[in-house]
C-alpha cells in the first residue's frame, strides 16, 4: 500500500508513550479514589479466579477454569500471588538473586561515574527494590485488585505503540498515527476499563497486535515470520476474550481469499493455511483440549453448567428474537461507547474503500467490523446479552461495542493522512468528541455497573460480605463460589478454607454431607427477584445433620449464613 | 601419504558393541535401582512414579535442548545460502575426489554417471571414484557398457573383509586410489542428484566461512527426498523429517557448536581429516555420524549449505523401518564407541560438547522407546480415565507432563511442518500433521535396532541394504 516507508518519528513515540504512561496512572489514582474499580461483579471474579491458582483448597492451573480464558489471570499471576510465592523460601532466593543481578547491573551501567555516585544510586535503588519486595509479600496485589490492573495498564500503554506503528506504517503520516492515537487512548471508556481489571484492555491489545501483523502477512502472504507472529498475536487475542475466536475466524477467511487472488495452488493454499492456522490455532485448540482434560467435556466452556448463555441472558432483552433491534442495539452500544467521531470514521472508511479498492492488504484495519453482525446476531440470538438506553432504558454489557474503536482509529487517521490542515481541524474535532462523549452520555462503561451496584441484590451481597468480613473465624466454609463472587471478594475471607465447586472432588462430598466434613461455616443464597438460588441452599437446607448441628448467625433477603453450634 | 591413519586415537570402532565397564556400569545400575528400592521398601506404585518422574525430566530437557536448537537453526545464517552467481564467480577450483560406493545398483548407474558428469566444476579438478564389490556382476556389467568419462574410474574391491560402503571408502584410500592432490573428498549414492553448481558452492561456502573459523573441515550439503517426495505417505513423511532435519535442526547444531552429525553423502570434507581421523569405521552403520563425532572430539567443525542433493526415499512402511532401525542401531553403536571413556570424551568436547552429544547422539533412542509407553498412557487415559493412571503423576509432574506432551508434541509438529514451508514445499505442510503416526514408526526401528544391537556381534553390524529404482521408478 505504501513503499518506502519512513522511519518512526524518534521524538513523538516516547512522547506520545509518556502521556499515556501519565493517563493511566492518573485515571487509575481516580478511579481507585472515587471507589469504582470493582462496580463491574466481573472485576472482582477475575482476581478471585487468579488468586484460587494459589489460594484454595486445591490449589493448581485447574482453577483457571472454563468459562473465562485464562491468559489475563495467567499474566496476573506473579502479582496476585506475589504474597505466597515471595515468602517461600525459594520466592527469598529469588528475589535475593534479582538483587544481586541489579546491582551489577547498575554499577556496569554506571561505569566511569565516580564511586561515590554509583554507590548513592545502588543505595536508592536497593532502598526502592526492599520496598518493592515489602509490598510484594503482602496481598495488596490480589485485596485491591493491582496485579491484574497492572496487566491492563501495561495492555494500555503497548496498545497505544501499536496503534501509532500500525497507522503510521498504513498511512506514512505522523499526523494520521498522532489523530489514531487519540481517539483511542483518550477516548473516556478505554481510560476506564485499562483502570480496572476487567480483561478488555488486553484483548483490544491482542486484537491489535493480530490487526498488524495481519496487514503485513496479507502483504507477503508466504513470508513466515509475519505467519509466525500473527498466529502468535492471534494466540493472545484468543485466550483472553472469545472475541478473538471470531476474530481469527475473519483472518482465516481473509488469508484465504488473499492466497486466491494470488492464484496460489491448492495444496500448496493448504500448506499456507495448515502453516498459519497451526500457530493462529493453537489458543482455541489449546482451550477445547484444556476444557476435556480438566472437565472431561471439550465444550464446557460453551455448554458447561457455569457457561451456558441461560445465566446471563433473561430473555426479556428487546434485541432478543428481533433482529433490527439487535443491531440497533449494537449500534447505539458504538455509539455511547466511541462518540461523534465515529461520523469521521464512517467518511474516513469510504475513502479507504475507494482509495485502496480494497486491495488484498486492506482488510487488516477493518478486522474488529466483523463483530458488528456477529453482536448483532448474538444479541438476536440470545447468546450474548446487551442493553443501551435508547433502546430499553438500561445498559448491560455495553462495552461489548467498544472493540470497534480499533477499526474507528485507523479509519480517522486515514481521513487526514494528506492534509496537516485537515489533521488539525479532525484533532480538534476528536478531543471535543471525547470531551463531548465524557459529558452526555457519560462513561457508560462505568454508568453501567453504577447502576448495578444500586441494585438492592447488590447491596445484599455487600451487606453480607461486610458481616462476614467482620465476624468470619477463620474457620471451614462451604460456599458455592458462582454468583457470589461480591461476597467473597468483598469480605476479605481466606480462599484456602472455603469448599466451592472448584474443589478437587470433595465439593460434592461436602455438600452432601457438611457436618461430616467438618464444615464450620455455612454460606447459601436464596432466591431472589428472578436470580435463582444456589447450590447450597438447594441441597444443603434439608438435611438433618445440618438442622440438627448448624445455628443462623446472619440473615437477609438474600444471604443466610450458618454457623456449627458450639 | 595416502593411507589413512590407524584411528587408535579413538580406539576400537564398532567391532566392540559395549565394553566391559559399559556392561558392568548398566548391570550396577539396574541391581542399584533393585537395592535402593528394597532399602526404601518402595511399593510398585511408587516404582512407576519414579519412572514416570524421571522419563517427564527427561522430556521436559529434550524439549528445551531441541527448542534451543531449533531456534538457533530458524536464525538468518544458520543455513549457509551461496547465490549462484557467486558460486559462477569462483576462480579457484580446489581438488575434489568425488567417492560413489555401489552395492547391487545396476539400476541407477547411468543416472549416477550422468549426475556427476554434469556437475559445473572443472574436470581436471575433478577425480570420480566407483567403487563396486567383486561377485556384483550386475553393477559391474552395468558401469562397463558406460562410456566413462576419463576422469571417472571404476575400482572393483575384491572380496574379503567387511561389505560395507565404509568399508569400501577406506579401501580408496588404503589402497591408494585417492589422488595425492586430493583437497577435498564427497562422497554420493548411486541415486543421488546433486544440486549442479553444488561444488562450487561448497568451496566458495568454504572459503568464506574458514576466515572465521579455521577449524572447518566439512561443508554438508542438504538432502531431500525430491526425486519421489510425493509418492507414498512414508515418502511425504521422510521428506518432511529430511526438510527438518538438514534446515532447521543441523544448521542450529553447527551453529551451537554442538556434534553435527553428518548425512549420508554430499559432505565435502578435507581429505586431510579424514585420513587424521584414521577414515571411516567399517563396522559403523552410521559411519558418518561417527565421522562426525571424531571431528568434534578434535575441535573441527562443520557448516551445512544450503544446495541440495536429491535422493530417492524407501517408499513404504516396511522398508522405513528397516532403513531407520539401521541409523539407530548406528547411533548406539557411535554412542557406546565414544562413551567408552566419558571422562576423556568430556575434557576433548567441553561440558557444552559433552552434554550436546548426549542429547544429539544418545537422548533420541531414549525417546523413541519411551514415546509409545507415554502416547499409549495418554490413550488408554483418555478412553478409560483409569485411577492408576492418575495416580502415577502427582501434581507438579502431571503439570509438567501436561506442558511436555502438549508444548513438545506441538514444537515437533511445528518444525516439521516449518521446515516444508520455509523450504516453499507448501503442499507437503500438511503432512507434519501426521507426525505421530511417523513417530510410532520410528518407535518401531527403535525397538528392532536395539534388539539387534543386543541379539549378536553380526546383527549389531548387520547392513540391511535400501535398493533404489532411479530414474525407473515406475518400473
Amino acid at each position: 500500500m505504501n513503499e518506502g516507508i519512513g522511519q518512526m518519528p524518534r521524538r513523538i513515540v516516547p512522547t506520545l508513550m509518556a502521556v499515556a504512561f501519565l493517563l493511566s496512572v492518573v485515571c487509575f489514582t481516580l478511579v481507585t479514589v472515587n471507589d469504582v474499580g470493582f462496580l463491574h461483579f466481573d472485576t472482582q471474579a477475575h482476581l478471585l479466579i487468579a488468586r484460587r491458582v494459589c489460594d484454595s483448597t486445591s490449589p493448581g492451573l485447574a482453577q483457571l477454569g472454563a468459562v473465562w480464558l485464562p491468559l489475563t489471570h495467567l499474566a496476573s499471576l506473579p502479582l496476585v500471588c506475589s504474597d505466597i510465592w515471595s515468602n517461600t523460601i525459594y520466592g527469598s532466593i529469588f528475589l535475593a538473586l534479582g538483587l544481586v543481578l541489579s546491582i551489577v547491573a547498575i554499577r556496569r551501567l554506571l561505569k566511569g561515574w565516580t564511586v561515590l555516585f554509583r554507590w548513592v544510586v545502588i543505595g536508592i535503588c536497593t532502598t526502592l527494590y526492599l520496598l518493592t519486595v515489602g509490598v510484594l509479600r503482602t496481598n495488596v496485589f490480589y485485596s485491591h485488585g493491582l496485579g491484574m490492573i497492572a496487566v491492563s495498564m501495561f495492555c494500555y500503554l503497548v496498545m497505544g505503540y501499536y496503534m501509532f506503528k500500525f497507522v503510521f506504517e498504513l498511512t506514512n503520516s505522523t499526523y494520521a498515527a498522532v489523530i489514531a492515537w487519540m481517539v483511542l487512548m483518550l477516548n473516556p471508556n478505554v481510560l476506564y476499563l485499562q483502570s480496572t481489571s476487567m480483561t478488555e484492555i488486553p484483548m483490544y491489545f491482542g486484537v491489535l497486535l493480530s490487526m498488524y501483523t495481519f496487514w503485513k502477512l496479507c502483504k507477503e502472504p508466504s513470508n513466515h515470520k509475519w505467519l509466525f507472529w500473527n498466529g502468535v498475536a492471534s494466540v493472545i487475542m484468543c485466550t483472553i476474550r472469545y472475541e478473538g475466536w471470531v476474530i481469527v475466524v475473519a483472518e482465516a477467511a481473509i488469508y484465504t481469499y488473499v492466497l486466491l487472488r494470488n492464484r496460489v495452488r491448492f495444496w500448496d493454499l493448504v500448506g499456507h493455511l495448515a502453516e498459519w492456522g497451526f500457530v493462529a490455532l493453537a489458543g482455541v485448540i489449546g482451550w477445547i483440549v484444556w476444557n476435556m482434560t480438566i472437565f472431561g467435556n471439550p465444550l464446557e466452556f460453551q455448554n458447561g453448567t457455569y457457561s451456558s448463555p441461560s445465566n446471563w441472558v433473561s430473555g426479556r432483552e428487546a434485541g432478543f428474537g428481533n433482529l433490527r433491534v439487535a443491531f440497533l442495539t449494537y449500534g447505539w452500544g458504538i455509539w455511547d461507547t466511541i462518540g461523534m467521531v465515529v461520523v469521521l470514521a464512517v467518511i474516513g472508511l469510504f475513502i479507504y474503500v475507494v482509495s485502496t479498492r480494497l486491495r488484498r492488504e486492506s482488510f487488516a484495519p477493518l478486522l474488529p467490523l466483523v463483530m458488528i453482525p456477529f453482536f448483532g446476531f448474538m444479541i438476536y440470538k440470545g447468546q450474548r446479552p446487551m442493553q443501551v438506553m435508547q433502546t430499553e432504558d438500561t445498559l448491560y454489557n455495553i462495552r461489548f461495542a467498544l472493540i470497534i474503536i480499533l477499526t474507528v482509529a485507523p479509519m480517522v487517521g486515514y481521513l487526514v493522512r494528506r492534509s496537516r490542515v485537515l489533521a488539525v481541524i479532525v484533532g480538534g474535532c476528536v478531543l471535543f468528541s471525547q470531551f463531548a462523549l465524557f459529558q452526555d452520555p457519560g462513561i457508560t462503561t462505568l454508568i453501567e455497573p453504577q447502576r448495578a451496584s444500586s441494585y438492592v441484590f447488590s447491596q445484599l451481597q455487600i451487606e453480607a460480605a461486610e458481616w462476614l468480613g467482620d465476624n468470619y473465624d477463620n474457620g471451614t466454609m462451604l460456599l458455592e463460589a458462582y454468583g457470589n463472587e461480591q461476597l467473597q471478594f468483598l469480605s476479605g475471607i481466606n480462599l484456602g478454607n472455603i469448599t466451592y465447586e472448584g474443589t478437587y472432588r470433595l465439593w460434592e462430598p461436602v455438600l452432601n454431607a457438611p457436618y461430616a466434613n467438618q464444615m464450620e461455616w455455612i454460606v447459601m443464597r436464596g432466591p431472589y427477584s428472578g436470580f435463582a438460588e444456589d447450590r447450597v441452599w438447594t441441597t444443603v437446607r434439608n438435611q438433618q445433620s445440618f438442622i440438627d448441628h448448624y445455628v443462623l448467625v446472619f440473615e437477609n433477603e438474600l444471604y443466610h449464613i450458618y454457623k456449627l453450634a458450639q | 601419504m595416502d593411507q589413512l591413519n590407524s584411528g587408535a586415537v579413538f580406539g576400537p570402532g564398532a567391532e566392540v558393541r559395549m565394553s566391559k565397564s559399559q556392561l558392568g556400569f548398566i548391570v550396577a545400575l539396574g541391581i542399584g535401582s533393585v537395592m535402593l528400592g528394597l532399602v526404601l521398601q518402595l511399593t510398585l506404585l511408587q516404582y512407576l512414579q519414579g519412572f514416570v518422574a524421571l522419563s517427564t525430566l527427561f522430556f521436559a530437557s529434550m524439549f528445551v535442548f531441541s527448542s534451543i536448537v531449533a531456534v538457533s537453526g530458524m536464525k538468518e545464517g544458520s543455513l549457509v545460502a551461496v547465490d549462484d552467481s557467486e558460486a559462477l564467480a569462483l576462480n579457484e577450483f580446489p581438488y575434489i575426489t568425488v567417492i560413489v560406493p555401489s552395492y547391487v545398483e545396476p539400476a541407477v548407474a547411468r543416472q549416477i554417471v550422468k549426475s556427476i558428469w554434469e556437475l559445473n566444476y572443472p574436470k581436471n579438478r575433478m577425480q570420480v571414484l566407483i567403487v563396486l564389490e567383486e561377485g556384483d556382476f550386475a553393477t559391474i556389467e552395468a558401469y562397463t557398457q558406460l562410456a566413462l568419462p576419463k576422469h571417472f574410474k571404476v575400482i572393483v574391491r575384491p572380496k574379503g573383509g567387511a561389505k560395507t560402503k565404509p568399508a569400501a571408502m577406506n579401501y580408496l584410500f588404503d589402497q591408494g586410489y585417492v589422488h595425492w592432490r586430493s583437497d577435498f573428498t564427497v562422497v554420493f549414492d548411486s541415486e543421488d542428484k546433486p544440486d549442479k553448481l553444488q561444488p562450487r558452492k561448497a568451496m566458495v561456502s568454504y572459503f568464506r566461512e574458514v576466515v572465521n573459523n579455521p577449524h572447518l573441515v566439512c561443508v554438508q550439503a542438504r538432502l531431500a527426498f525430491s526425486q519421489n517426495a510425493n509418492r507414498s505417505w512414508v515418502t511425504r513423511m521422510l521428506n518432511l523429517d529430511y526438510l527438518q532435519h538438514f534446515s532447521i535442526m543441523l544448521p542450529g547444531l553447527t551453529r551451537l557448536g554442538l556434534v553435527s552429525p553428518l548425512g549420508g553423502t554430499s559432505n565435502y570434507i578435507l581429505t586431510s581429516a579424514i585420513r587424521e581421523v584414521g577414515g571411516w569405521d567399517s563396522l559403523n552403520v552410521t559411519e558418518d555420524m561417527d565421522l562426525a563425532v571424531k571431528f568434534a572430539r578434535l575441535g573441527y567443525s562443520t557448516l551445512v549449505l544450503d544446495s541440495i542433493t536429491s535422493e530417492e526415499a524407501v517408499e513404504n512402511a516396511f522398508d522405513m523401518v528397516k532403513q531407520r532401525s539401521r541409523w539407530i542401531k548406528g547411533a548406539i553403536q557411535t554412542y557406546f564407541r565414544h562413551m567408552r571413556n566419558p571422562i576423556r570424551l568430556q575434557q576433548e568436547l567441553g561440558w557444552k560438547g559433552f552434554v550436546g552429544f548426549q542429547y544429539v547422539i544418545g537422548a533420541p533412542l531414549v525417546l523413541y522407546l519411551v514415546n509409545p509407553v507415554f502416547w499409549g498412557m495418554t490413550a488408554i487415559y483418555a478412553v478409560t480415565h483409569s485411577e492408576f493412571i492418575q495416580q502415577l503423576y502427582p501434581p507438579l509432574i502431571f503439570y509438567v507432563a501436561m506442558f511436555c506432551f502438549s508444548a513438545g508434541n506441538y514444537m515437533y509438529v511445528y518444525m516439521l511442518k516449518t521446515a516444508a514451508f520455509r523450504t516453499k514445499n507448501y503442499s507437503n505442510v500438511i503432512m507434519g500433521l501426521f507426525a505421530p503416526l511417523y513417530w510410532l514408526l520410528i518407535s518401531i526401528a527403535g525397538y528392532v535396532a536395539v534388539y539387534q544391537f543386543l541379539k549378536s556381534n553380526k546383527a549389531a553390524q548387520g547392513w540391511s541394504k535400501t535398493h533404489h529404482k532411479g530414474d525407473n521408478m515406475e518400473g
